[in-house]
This record gives C-alpha cells, sequence and structure tokens, in this order.
C-alpha cells in the first residue's frame, strides 16, 4: 500500500510541476488529424477537389469530375423549370452516394429523358410528388400576401426535398394562432418551423467601423473598389494587418489584407472581406452612416476649410485645415504632403486619440482623407483621400 | 505481486527521473527571479513628433535588456518600445518601473498596458523617430508608444 502511494504521490507532484511549468508559458500545440492546410492551394479548383475528395473519399480524378457534372445538372435544372414546369417539382445532388434526384408531379421519366445527356446515365433518381415547383412557388407567393397583410415577424422558403413551404418563426404559437385567427387553415405543404433567431440582413461594412485583433483597435476607412471590381475597406498601413472588422451591431467578419504603402506621400492598407462592402461611412456612434459618392483630391482642399472625422475612440469631430504640409514620422522618405486638422472647436480630447488611425475624413458625401496621426495640442493628422488610388491602384468607392 | 515486478520498478525509476528533471528546468527557468533586472537602452521619442492612433494593448516584458511590448501572449510577436518623449524608467526592488514625463510610474514590467501608438518595422524609420542610431540587435518591429496605462 505504501508504494503504492508513493507512486501516486510521484504521479501528482509531476503534474502539478508539469502545470507550473506549462501555465504561463506556452500555446499547446494543436494536433489536427485532417490538416487541410497542407494540400495544395495553388489551383483553387485542385484545392476544392482534393478537400471534397478528401471528406467523400474518392479520387481528386472523381472529385473533378463530378466537379464538371455540377455545370450539367444545372443546365438541366433551368431547362426543366422552363420547359417543363407543370411537371417538374425541383431536383438536387446527393454526394454520398452520388445522384441526382429529380422530382416530377407524375412519373416523369418519360419527361426527363430528352433533357438528360450520357454524362448522367446511371445517376438519376425520379420521385413523384404532389406538388410542381412552380405550384409551389406561386403557393409561397400568395402565402407571404397574408402574412405580411397579418403582420408576422417570419421567413418562409421552400424546401425541394419534402415539397413543402416551411415558414420560420421564433414563436410558433403566436404565429400558428394568428395564422388560425386570420380562418387561413395551416394546409399540408406548409410546414411551421420554431427557430432561435430569423435570418440577420446581409452583413455589410463600410468607413468607420471597427477593425481590431487581440492586440489593436483602430476605424476602417472608405469603402474601395479595384479596376476589375473587387471591393474592399482602405485604412492606415501603420495599423496591423491581420485583423477583423466589426459590422455595426454584428458580428466580427475575417478581413484578408491585400497591400499596404506606408514610404513617400502614403500610410494606407486595404483588405477585402467575405461579406458586402458599400460606399457608406459611419459618422456617429448610433451606427448613422452617409454615403460617400466623390472624392475631394488633396489639390482642392483649402487651408481654412472644416473638415469632419469618425474615429471609434472620439466618434465625429470636425476641425479647420491649417496646414496642408506635413511629414508624419512612420512614413519613409515621407514627403510633406500630409493634411493638418486643428482642434477650432475645442473638443476636450482632440480631433483624434488612439483607435481612430485609419477612419475617415469627409465632408458633405466627398472623402477627404484617412486619419494617421495626432498632434499634442488636439489636433490631427490625415493622408488624401486621393492617395488611396495612386499609393494603392485601388478607388474609393463612390456607389452602392 | 505487481509491486516487485521490473515493470513496477521501471516506472518508479522513470518518475524519480522525471522529477529530477522538471526540477531542472524549474531552477533553469525561476534563476532569473533573482537577478537584478537590467535595461540595456531605453529608447524614447524626439520631442514634438505626431503620434500615431491606434488603439494598441499587451504586455510590458523585459527581453534581453530591452522593454517589449509582447502582443496577445506572445501569440502575436513582441515589439520593441519607443516611449513616448520624457518617459524614463527606474528600477525599484527588482521591477523595471515605467515613469512617464510627469515623473510618475505608469506601468511597471509584466504589467499589461494599453498605450496608444503604431508599429514601424523599418529600422531607419525608429532611428529618425528616435533620433539616434538603435543597437545593432535592436531589429523591429518597433511600437512607437503614446501614453502607457495599465489595464
Amino acid at each position: 500500500m505504501k508504494t503504492k502511494k508513493s507512486i501516486f504521490n510521484y504521479i501528482t507532484i509531476l503534474i502539478l510541476l508539469l502545470t507550473v511549468i506549462f501555465s504561463g508559458s506556452t500555446v499547446w500545440a494543436q494536433t489536427d488529424s485532417v490538416d487541410i492546410s497542407t494540400l495544395d492551394h495553388s489551383d483553387p479548383t485542385i484545392y476544392a477537389a482534393n478537400i471534397y475528395a478528401h471528406y467523400y473519399n474518392i479520387s481528386k480524378t472523381e472529385a473533378l469530375e463530378r466537379f464538371k457534372l455540377q455545370n450539367v445538372i444545372g443546365k438541366l435544372d433551368n431547362d426543366l423549370s422552363i420547359n417543363e414546369p407543370e411537371t417538374f417539382a425541383g431536383l438536387w445532388i446527393e454526394h454520398s452516394p452520388y445522384k441526382v434526384v429529380i422530382q416530377c408531379t407524375t412519373d416523369g421519366s418519360n419527361i426527363i429523358k430528352p433533357y438528360l445527356s450520357s454524362e448522367l446515365s446511371g445517376l438519376i433518381e425520379v420521385r413523384i410528388v404532389k406538388r410542381s415547383l412552380k405550384e409551389l412557388q406561386q403557393l409561397q407567393l400568395d402565402l407571404l400576401k397574408q402574412i405580411n397583410a397579418l403582420g408576422l415577424d417570419v421567413s418562409t422558403s421552400i424546401n425541394v426535398k419534402t415539397n413543402q413551404i416551411e415558414i420560420r418563426t421564433v414563436n410558433i404559437d403566436q404565429t400558428e394562432s394568428m395564422l388560425s385567427f386570420d380562418k387561413f387553415s395551416i394546409p399540408d405543404y406548409v410546414k411551421i418551423i420554431e427557430v432561435p433567431s430569423l435570418p440577420t440582413p446581409c452583413t455589410t461594412v463600410y468607413g468607420g467601423l471597427t477593425m481590431w485583433n487581440p492586440n489593436s483597435a483602430f476605424t476602417s476607412g472608405f469603402a474601395v473598389v479595384t479596376y476589375g471590381g473587387t471591393r474592399g475597406i482602405a485604412s492606415a498601413a501603420h495599423c496591423d494587418n491581420t485583423v477583423w472588422i466589426n459590422p455595426y451591431g454584428g458580428t466580427p467578419q475575417t478581413t484578408h489584407f491585400q497591400s499596404e504603402n506606408k514610404t513617400y506621400y502614403y500610410d494606407v492598407q486595404w483588405h477585402t472581406v467575405d461579406v458586402n462592402v458599400t460606399n457608406l461611412i459611419q459618422y456617429f456612434s448610433d451606427g448613422s452612416t452617409t454615403s460617400i459618392t466623390s472624392v475631394t483630391p488633396r489639390d482642392t482642399q483649402p487651408i481654412g476649410a472644416y473638415v469632419a472625422k469618425y474615429g471609434r475612440t472620439t466618434g465625429f469631430t470636425m476641425g479647420q485645415i491649417d496646414s496642408k504640409n506635413n511629414t508624419v514620422p512612420q512614413v519613409q522618405y515621407c514627403m510633406p504632403t500630409f493634411i493638418h486638422v486643428a482642434n477650432t472647436l475645442g473638443y476636450p480630447n482632440g480631433i483624434c486619440q488612439e483607435g481612430d488611425s485609419g477612419g475617415p475624413f469627409y465632408w458633405d458625401h466627398s472623402a477627404w482623407g484617412i486619419c494617421t496621426n495626432k498632434d499634442y495640442i488636439g489636433g490631427g493628422f490625415y493622408m488624401a483621400a486621393n492617395y488611396i488610388l495612386s499609393g494603392l491602384n485601388v478607388n474609393v468607392l463612390t456607389t452602392p | 505481486m505487481f509491486l516487485m515486478t521490473p515493470k513496477f520498478k521501471f516506472i518508479v525509476v522513470f518518475l524519480k527521473f522525471a522529477l529530477a528533471f522538471v526540477f531542472v528546468i524549474m531552477i533553469i527557468m525561476f534563476d532569473g527571479c533573482n537577478k537584478i533586472p537590467k535595461v540595456q537602452f531605453f529608447p524614447v521619442q524626439k520631442e514634438g513628433l505626431p503620434q500615431m492612433v491606434v488603439a494598441g494593448n499587451g504586455q510590458l516584458v523585459l527581453d534581453h535588456g530591452y522593454l517589449k511590448l509582447r502582443k496577445f501572449f506572445g501569440i502575436l510577436g513582441s515589439d520593441f518600445i519607443i516611449f513616448p518623449y520624457g518617459y524614463t524608467y527606474n528600477i525599484q526592488k527588482n521591477t523595471v518601473n515605467i515613469i512617464n514625463e510627469k515623473e510618475q510610474i505608469v506601468a511597471k514590467v509584466g504589467d499589461f498596458v494599453k498605450t496608444g501608438g503604431g508599429e514601424v518595422t523599418e529600422k531607419t524609420i525608429a532611428e529618425k523617430i528616435v533620433g539616434t542610431q538603435l543597437p545593432s540587435d535592436f531589429n523591429g518591429p518597433y511600437w512607437v508608444a503614446g501614453d502607457l496605462k495599465t489595464r
């Protein structure tokens, strides 16, 4: 017994000591049985095929074949919707086992046959249902009219697989009783589903929002767009590159750093995002926004002019341009083109403070610059907005 | 019977060695605790420079005689700090205190601090900001700090 106890003691002491050693220092190494990051990602299609093949335990070649078939199946879906609206009730792809399920209101094998290409032979399963997709779509529209008339806060969709219209609500009892109150009997093609929350509006980001990581926080400047149409968000280059952006009232979104310039005239960087980008800036801490429809070049920003700014720390401030020929210390070979705004109105915290870097300077609906620095008497500095184009080769976005 | 087997003896010996190893590691780790810390170089910015306005934070650490901002427990790396104009430091009871231009202690090594400012990566820019040549092993990135506050 004594020896057993001593072993226990040894192990306990060992665990305690190891805990002490590791608690304050090391980040535990993470192991992952499926390390997708190691897959070759030089070609996006091959990368996707590798992931798909891994997930479904098939060869990469077969994965690529299935990817090609998606286009064929998409065309089939479109053809049947247009040409056989009274019979066709939707289709979908199943991946394990791989097949295409086509639904019809009658035995549609003969109807479908002319549309099938040889590539799909052996992959088609036909199912018979009550209502065509066209009929369900019309019923959904009718239902929406009634829901809107009742003022119900719900969302609806068509579930092709079950051949039903689904109503999603956060309060199933209330929805059912209100629909019944309106003497609207709930038919078999409608299913009411209780959900924790309804779909939120599509997330959109723009200037004046918080960009952050655990180490730092700053402000987004203006929405930008490349000549190819790729949209993103510009901020100051001296800010961190790996950051999230917080849509107003929404959940943080990942940003993807694209490029930056912090030499000569520039202190600017830009990121793409996975959500919508629009030509707004937040200009007040309650989330109010205004659109940006033009860029005022540095040459047409006169000394003495008032300019407004929004930043995550000091919010809305405005002041007068008192100098247009300043350098800032963080820019290599800095040319004296940075614009200084005096704290003419005497904001107690000045024009800008820590956290406002990158935020928009603007006037009316025009972009004037991106916040870069503060001085010791309450003033702020910005890089002129027209330098976003020359510094990064992206334009300030001036349309929705 | 198990208690007398060679396998059991091996486990005991193994545990003893493991304990000894862990003690050695701890001695190495905590050896520095009794040494008087030394700040090799304390860079401050030139007077009157415009200050970048990112809201930064991290842990103030002393690394080989240089004060650094350790970002997110070191996961995001650490920056050499270039302190605001007028800042100094002192060492009291093995603690390095950071003192602001009003001669107030604003933080000490080990504190988690909030500090405005911004990051620069080029040594030449850092040297311009400090106004002097930086030590050869004082290589960025640098956090050009605003006022420090403990979190």
